[in-house]
C-alpha cells in the first residue's frame, strides 16, 4: 500500500474507533490527529487578533505634582481638552518625538491650542519623582505643556486606568539616554472637558496630522 | 565522644592529610543569636502598602524580609531566641536540621531552640505555624551552613562537606567543576571564593530568596492584633493562592533592576554560588541568559527523615532553566565565563574591546512561569526579573578583592 493510503486508512480508522467521528476528506494525509472539513467549522463571531481597548474605559481620576510641587487632578484646568501622553525625562527617543511634534502642532492651531492642555506624566518607577528633572526637560518643548510626576501609588493607579504598558529595559544604559531605559507606551490621548477619554493617536504622527485629529476629536463635541 | 569534637578532629584529619595544606585545627564555635517576630508595613513596586510579618535579628531590631542571613560552620553549637511580639502564637523551625524547631512561642513569649550545625549547605529557617501562611507572608530567612574544610582532594574550595557526603560520585563531580575553575582553558580566572563570616553575600556569592505576595493575604494581617480569620481564604493557602507580586529579596519588577543583594557585576573568571530558596507557594522557573549554570545541590523534598536536607548531585547538569518547588533551595554555580553564544572566532576581539559585542554586558535573569511575567500588565511589572553584568575580562578586578 502507498505510504499516503496508508495514514488516510490509518486516519480513517482512528477516526471510526473514536466513535463515529466525521471521516478525513479523501484528499487529506493525515497524521496524528482528525481533521475537521472546512464546512464543518463553526463561523467565528469574534474578531482575531489585537485590538485596541474600547476608548471610553480608559481614564480616572488623578492626582500628581508638577515641578513646582503644585497638585494637579483632572479638575485643574475647567472646560479645556486635555492631550495626554506619558514618558520620562531621560528619555531621547519617543518621548521627544511625541513633545516636539505636539508641540509644533499647538503651533499650527494658534488660538485654538488655548482649548487644549498638554500633559506629560513620568512613568519612571523610582521611588522619589525627580522635579527637577522634569522641569528641565519640559522646558524644550511648548511652553504651555505640563509635566506631572506622583508616587509609585498613584502613577500606578494612572498606568492601570489607561493600561499603559512599561517595563524597565534590562540592557546596559544607552548612550543617548540618561539614566534606565523604559520602554512604554506612547500613545496621546484626548480627554474631553467632562474628563472622558475620547481617542488617542501615535506619538509620531506628523504635526498636521496631529492638529487634524485633535480638531476632528473636538468637532465631535465634548 | 561528642559529635562536634568527632567534627574538631574528623577535619584536623582531613586537614593534615590534604597534601601539605595549611593545617589549623578546626573549632567548634558557639552561636547565640536572637530573632524577634513583628508585623511591618512594606510598599510594593506600585506603591500598594501591605502589612508582612518578618523576623529581626534582635529583640527589637530592624525588621526585614526575608529575615538576617547567620551564617555558622558545621559543628558549630547554635542556639537561636526568637522573641514574639505578637498577639499571637508562632513557631520557629529549620527544615533539615534536627533538633532546629521550637514549641509554640506564646504572644510576647520567647522560645530558644539549640542545634549542631549540620552538613554544609544553604538552609531556610521559619514559621512553620498555619501550614506555609506565615512562612509566605513573611516569616523565612536563610542560615548558611559552611563547611569546616569544604576543599577539594587537589585543594579547590568548595561550598560543601565533601568529606561527610556518603556519595563518591556526588564528591568527584563537585570536584571536578570546582577544579576546573581558575584552571581550565573553559574556565579561566579566579577559583571559588567563600563569603566571609558574618556577611550576608559577597562579590561570589548570592542568596535570591524567592517569594510571592497575595496582597488579600497581607490584608488578613491587621497590624499589633492576631491574623484576622477567613476560613475561606486561609483553610488551605496551597488552594487560594493568587499572587500578584513575584519578589526576589523582597522586591519585584524595577525594583530588581538594582541591589547588590541581588544583582551580580562580575569579570570573567569570578564565578558565583547563588544560594536560591523558594519561601513562596508558587513554583518558579528561572531562566538566565548569557552563561549556563551549574546545579550543585538541592533539597529533599521527599516526606520522611531526609526532608529538607541538602543533596549534592552526582550528575551535575548545566541549567539555563531551573525550576524552584515551594520550598526547595538549591546551590547554582554562575561560572562568569566567555558566554558561549560568542562565536568561538569572536572572543579574542570580545576581550581586547575590537568585537561588534562590547563588554560589559548586560544578561536578563527572569521567571519563565506566565504569571510573574505578566501579572500587572506588560513585562514583569510586577514580576521576578532582574540581571547580571558581565563587567570585562579575566584579571578586570584584583583577586585580593574576592
Amino acid at each position: 500500500m502507498p505510504i499516503a493510503k496508508y495514514i488516510s486508512a490509518c486516519a480513517l480508522g482512528a477516526l471510526t474507533m473514536l466513535g463515529g467521528a466525521a471521516p478525513a476528506s479523501s484528499h487529506s494525509k493525515v497524521f496524528g490527529a482528525p481533521v475537521v472539513q472546512q464546512d464543518a467549522l463553526v463561523e467565528r463571531t469574534e474578531p482575531k487578533g489585537y485590538r485596541p481597548p474600547d476608548v471610553t474605559t480608559l481614564g480616572g481620576p488623578f492626582a500628581l505634582t508638577d515641578p513646582n510641587g503644585r497638585t494637579v487632578t483632572q479638575d485643574s484646568f475647567p472646560g479645556k481638552w486635555i492631550l495626554l501622553t506619558f514618558g520620562f525625562p531621560g528619555c531621547r527617543e519617543s518621548c521627544p518625538i511625541a513633545l516636539d511634534s505636539l508641540s509644533k502642532a499647538l503651533e499650527l492651531m494658534g488660538p485654538e491650542a488655548d482649548a487644549v492642555q498638554t500633559l506629560f506624566v513620568d512613568i519612571s518607577m523610582d521611588r522619589k519623582p525627580d522635579h527637577k528633572a522634569m522641569a528641565q526637560f519640559i522646558s524644550n518643548f511648548h511652553e504651555s505643556v505640563v509635566g506631572l510626576s506622583g508616587t509609585r501609588a498613584q502613577v500606578s493607579a494612572m498606568v492601570r486606568n489607561y493600561k499603559i504598558r512599561r517595563e524597565y529595559g534590562h540592557v546596559m544604559v544607552s548612550a543617548r539616554e540618561t539614566g534606565p531605559r523604559i520602554d512604554h507606551s506612547t500613545f496621546i490621548f484626548m480627554i474631553d472637558p467632562q474628563r472622558r477619554t475620547r481617542s488617542f493617536f501615535y506619538h509620531d504622527l506628523p504635526a498636521e496630522k496631529m492638529v487634524e485629529q485633535i480638531r476632528k476629536t473636538i468637532a465631535q463635541g465634548d | 565522644m561528642e559529635r562536634r569534637e568527632f567534627l574538631k578532629i574528623g577535619a584536623a584529619g582531613l586537614a593534615v592529610a590534604g597534601a601539605g595544606l595549611a593545617a589549623s585545627p578546626a573549632r567548634a564555635a558557639t552561636h547565640t543569636l536572637e530573632l524577634g517576630i513583628v508585623d511591618t508595613q512594606v510598599e510594593l513596586i506600585d506603591g500598594t502598602l501591605v502589612t508582612m510579618l518578618a523576623f529581626t535579628k534582635s529583640r527589637i531590631g530592624q525588621p526585614s524580609v526575608p529575615g538576617p542571613v547567620f551564617r555558622v560552620k558545621e559543628g558549630d553549637a547554635v542556639t537561636i531566641t526568637i522573641h514574639n511580639t505578637r498577639q499571637e502564637e508562632h513557631r520557629f523551625e529549620i527544615p533539615g536540621i534536627d533538633g532546629a524547631m521550637s514549641d509554640a512561642i506564646p504572644p510576647g513569649g520567647s522560645k530558644t531552640v539549640s542545634f549542631t550545625a549540620p552538613i554544609a549547605g544553604t538552609y531556610m529557617y521559619q514559621d512553620g505555624l498555619m501550614g506555609p501562611l506565615y512562612r509566605v507572608l513573611g516569616l523565612h530567612g536563610v542560615l548558611v551552613v559552611e563547611p569546616l574544610d569544604g576543599r577539594t582532594a587537589a585543594g579547590s574550595q568548595t561550598p560543601f562537606s565533601l568529606d561527610r557526603i556518603g556519595n563518591p560520585q556526588a564528591v568527584q563531580s563537585v570536584s571536578a567543576i570546582f577544579d576546573a575553575l581558575g584552571t581550565t582553558e573553559r574556565f579561566p580566572g579566579s577559583k571559588w571564593v567563600p563569603c566571609a563570616s558574618g556577611e550576608p553575600y559577597s562579590i561570589q556569592e548570592r542568596i535570591w530568596v524567592l517569594n510571592q505576595v497575595d496582597p488579600r493575604f497581607n490584608a488578613l494581617v491587621v497590624p499589633g492584633q492576631p491574623i484576622r480569620k477567613d476560613a475561606a481564604l486561609t483553610a488551605d493557602p496551597s488552594e487560594t493562592w493568587t499572587p500578584r507580586y513575584f519578589t526576589i529579596n523582597n522586591r519585584s519588577g524595577f525594583d530588581l533592576a538594582e541591589g547588590d543583594d541581588v544583582i551580580i557585576s562580575n569579570y570573567i573568571g569570578e564565578p558565583t554560588l547563588i544560594r536560591v530558596v523558594n519561601a513562596g507557594l508558587a513554583y518558579h522557573s528561572n531562566h538566565i541568559h548569557g552563561n549556563h549554570l551549574m546545579e550543585m545541590a538541592e533539597t529533599s523534598l521527599r516526606p520522611g527523615s531526609g526532608f529538607g536536607k541538602p543533596m549534592l548531585r552526582a550528575n551535575i547538569f548545566e541549567r539555563d532553566v531551573w525550576s524552584m518547588q515551594p520550598g526547595q533551595r538549591k546551590d547554582m554555580l554562575l561560572p562568569v565565563e566567555i558566554p558561549p553564544d560568542i562565536p568561538l572566532a569572536q572572543r579574542a576581539a570580545l576581550l581586547s574591546g575590537t568585537g561588534q559585542e562590547k563588554l560589559p554586558m548586560r544578561y536578563v535573569m527572569h521567571c519563565h512561569c506566565e504569571m510573574s511575567n505578566t501579572a500587572g500588565g506588560g513585562n514583569y511589572p510586577q514580576g521576578m526579573v532582574t540581571h547580571w553584568d558581565l563587567m570585562g575580562g579575566v584579571g578586570g578586578r584584583r583577586t585580593a578583592s574576592l
